[in-house]
């Protein structure tokens, strides 16, 4: 069985269609890259998974380990093992890192009947997690992404992912913002996630995240369809040509 | 809003005879009265807050029965009524309080049935004051703060009625928490503060509503260096009220002044904020600035706020700025992803807007913001 089952997906913003019919299975232990020009519905796509409400769903179904989702709650779905890193990580500032982040992991814990996580062991788990990414422990005590600089909030992401553990990570260009050793550090970071339970979604531009993760399958997407599919050498394709030889009218 | 009927008020207050402290001297206050200082109709200072039962004789007296001559005084204070202040009291009182701008207050120093001095000098000890309920329904609390003095006062009331006069001398220190459980009936506050050269006083005002309830709050900047921050957080529910009007004004060059107020309102809760800075020709070099932020989380939840800038010279910086919102989808979204649920979320994001501030365990744990 599939991790996500994606068929024929067409979601609306405002009345407005964007997506189109998506077709789209994601196995445990793969890694897909999604890629496609400015405006395709790649992050529309990403928050239709999530849950978000402004997000209008026509047809089709989205499906996670077999279990259709798309009359959950956004919440309901992270429990159930999905995650979204946003393209743009939202500040909250009076709201501490450390209290976001304990909230988000209880939350889970009550959801699928675990105990909860004692704070001492929590405390070690953020602080190992932001380590891992090269991010200071202070950061944890400061508000959610406040005054982040855009590689810093990029990180924060990844480390809500590490403390998450979810079944299915989408990634929207996590790897923008990043300058190239946050780079390498965020994509060790994920490829030591990765493994044969789970599955992650990378949401990209650039070939240069794709050097150190190597996807096992790469989606184009162009004016909210799927316009191809292919291995990772698609991605090097589309670095050299752009995307208009793809795109339909 | 209601007329105040000013006739009537001013043959009660005729009528009126003293028991507590006779000997105070109230032919001044009543001629402000009588010289038009209650409030007209179409009064800008009541557009939002019905003034009538505020004024209205019969609903501000409580019915506690004969007032007493001599109220109980709380530790590290003095009653109005002991010869050792006497001299304090006829010399300071009133000396920080507009009264044709605030007649409540000139009404509640007619009636006063119990007054308290406290008065702290540099050598004294005593680092904090405990302040709670006091015996009295018109009550006055006299706040002098000798040269190079420092006095932490923390006040606890739901108070019916009563006002603080603050005098910090120069470079004396005044740091004054003011908590406000919920009420039930029609309360006045009024904090009047003068600050002097190098004086300092700040305010951390946490407050809930009333049936009615209104504070105001004037600040005096008398001398060079004198600085005033101001932090208030409010957390309406139910159909509570407060009505919170500032006025901070330079009166003198140098001064600095920073307010910062918060307030999250819901259900069916009514919340005013005017927030005024008055900068007098001669007080150049001030530095004042005021926000007031402003969420309401229900539909029928009222909020009106509005700055009030009077500036006469010219060689200031000023800032304010005046919001209301409601909670960011994008954060409740945000929240949502990773697993907490709306209703925790909401929780969190409201905290984490009165937090910013609130920096006082009793003040969180009034607004029921703890973590
Ligand atoms: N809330 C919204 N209201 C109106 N239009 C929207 C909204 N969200 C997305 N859109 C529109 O939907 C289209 C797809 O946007 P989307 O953000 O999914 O693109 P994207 O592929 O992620 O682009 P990028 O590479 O720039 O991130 C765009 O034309 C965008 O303007
Ligand atoms: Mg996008």
């Amino acid at each position: 069985m599939n991790l996500l089952e994606i068929s024929d997906l067409a979601a609306s913003v405002a009345n407005q269609p964007i997506l189109r019919g998506i077709d789209l299975n994601i196995g445990a232990g793969e890694v897909h890259a999604i890629m496609g020009p400015n405006g395709s519905g790649k992050s529309t796509l990403a928050n239709v998974i999530a849950g978000r409400e402004d997000y209008q769903i026509d047809r089709g179904r989205i499906a996670l380990e077999g279990q259709e989702i798309t009359t959950l709650s956004p919440e309901e779905r992270a429990h159930r093992g999905l995650f979204l890193a946003f393209q743009y990580p939202i500040e909250i500032p009076g709201v501490s890192n450390m209290e976001f982040l304990k909230a988000a992991v209880d939350s889970h814990a009550q959801a699928n009947g675990n105990p909860e996580i004692t704070a001492v062991d929590f405390m070690q788990m953020a602080r190992n997690a932001a380590e891992q990414l090269g991010l200071n422990p202070e950061f944890l005590k400061r508000g959610v992404n406040e005054g982040f600089s855009g590689g810093e909030k990029k990180r924060n992401e990844i480390l809500q992912m590490l403390m998450l553990k979810p079944k299915v990570s989408i990634l929207d260009e996590t790897d923008s913002g990043l300058d190239i050793d946050a780079l390498r550090v965020v994509a060790n970071g994920i490829s030591t996630f990765a493994n044969t339970t789970n599955a992650v979604v990378l949401v990209t531009h650039y070939q240069r995240l794709l050097d150190h993760i190597e996807p096992d399958f790469v989606h184009v997407i162009a004016n909210g369809s799927i316009v191809r599919s292919g291995d990772r050498s698609l991605a090097l394709e589309l670095e050299e040509k752009g995307y208009s030889w793809l795109e339909k009218d | 809003m209601g007329l105040v009927d000013a006739a009537s008020v001013i043959e009660a207050l005729e009528a009126f005879e003293p028991h507590y402290l006779p000997w105070l001297d109230r032919r001044d206050t009543l001629a402000v009265l009588k010289d038009g200082a209650l409030p007209r109709p179409n009064s800008e200072a009541w557009k939002y807050t019905d003034p009538v039962p505020f004024f209205d004789p019969q609903d501000n007296v409580s019915d506690r029965g004969e007032p007493t001559t001599s109220p109980t005084t709380p530790s590290h204070t003095v009653g109005f009524e002991s010869d050792t202040v006497r001299s304090l009291v006829t010399t300071y009182v009133n000396q920080a309080v507009d009264q044709r701008r605030y007649p409540l207050a000139a009404i509640s120093y007619l009636k006063v049935d119990c007054g308290v001095v406290i008065h702290v000098k540099p050598e004294d000890k005593t680092e904090s004051i405990e302040l709670g309920e006091l015996d009295g329904q018109f009550q006055r609390v006299l706040v002098i703060v000798e040269a190079e003095a420092r006095l932490e006062l923390i006040e606890t009331s739901t108070g019916s009625n009563r006002i603080v006069e603050c005098f910090v001398a120069p470079g004396a220190k005044l740091r004054h928490r003011r908590l406000q459980p919920p009420g039930t009936g029609i309360d006045y506050n009024l904090v009047a503060i003068n600050i002097a050269e190098n004086g300092s006083y700040s305010l951390s005002q946490y407050s809930t509503g009333a049936r009615l309830r209104r504070n105001d709050i004037s600040v005096n900047i008398l001398g060079k260096g004198a600085e005033a921050e101001l932090t208030g957080a409010w957390q309406l529910n139910d159909a509570l009220h407060l009505d919170n009007q500032i006025s901070v004004n330079h009166m003198f060059a140098g001064g600095t002044s920073r307010q910062h107020f918060r307030g999250n309102v819901d259900d069916r809760a009514k919340s005013i904020f005017n927030g005024r800075i008055y900068i007098a020709p001669n007080a150049q070099q001030t530095n004042a600035t005021l926000t007031n932020r402003n969420l309401v989380v229900s539909a029928e939840a009222e909020v009106y706020t509005k700055p009030e800038l009077e500036i006469y010279a010219n060689d200031v910086v000023c800032s304010h700025g005046a919001t209301v919102g409601q909670l960011d989808t994008d954060a409740l979204f945000y929240f949502q992803s990773r697993g907490i649920g709306e209703a925790d979320a909401r929780a969190i994001l409201i905290r984490g807007f009165l937090n910013e501030v609130v920096s006082h365990a009793d003040g969180r744990a009034l607004l029921g913001i703890e973590t």
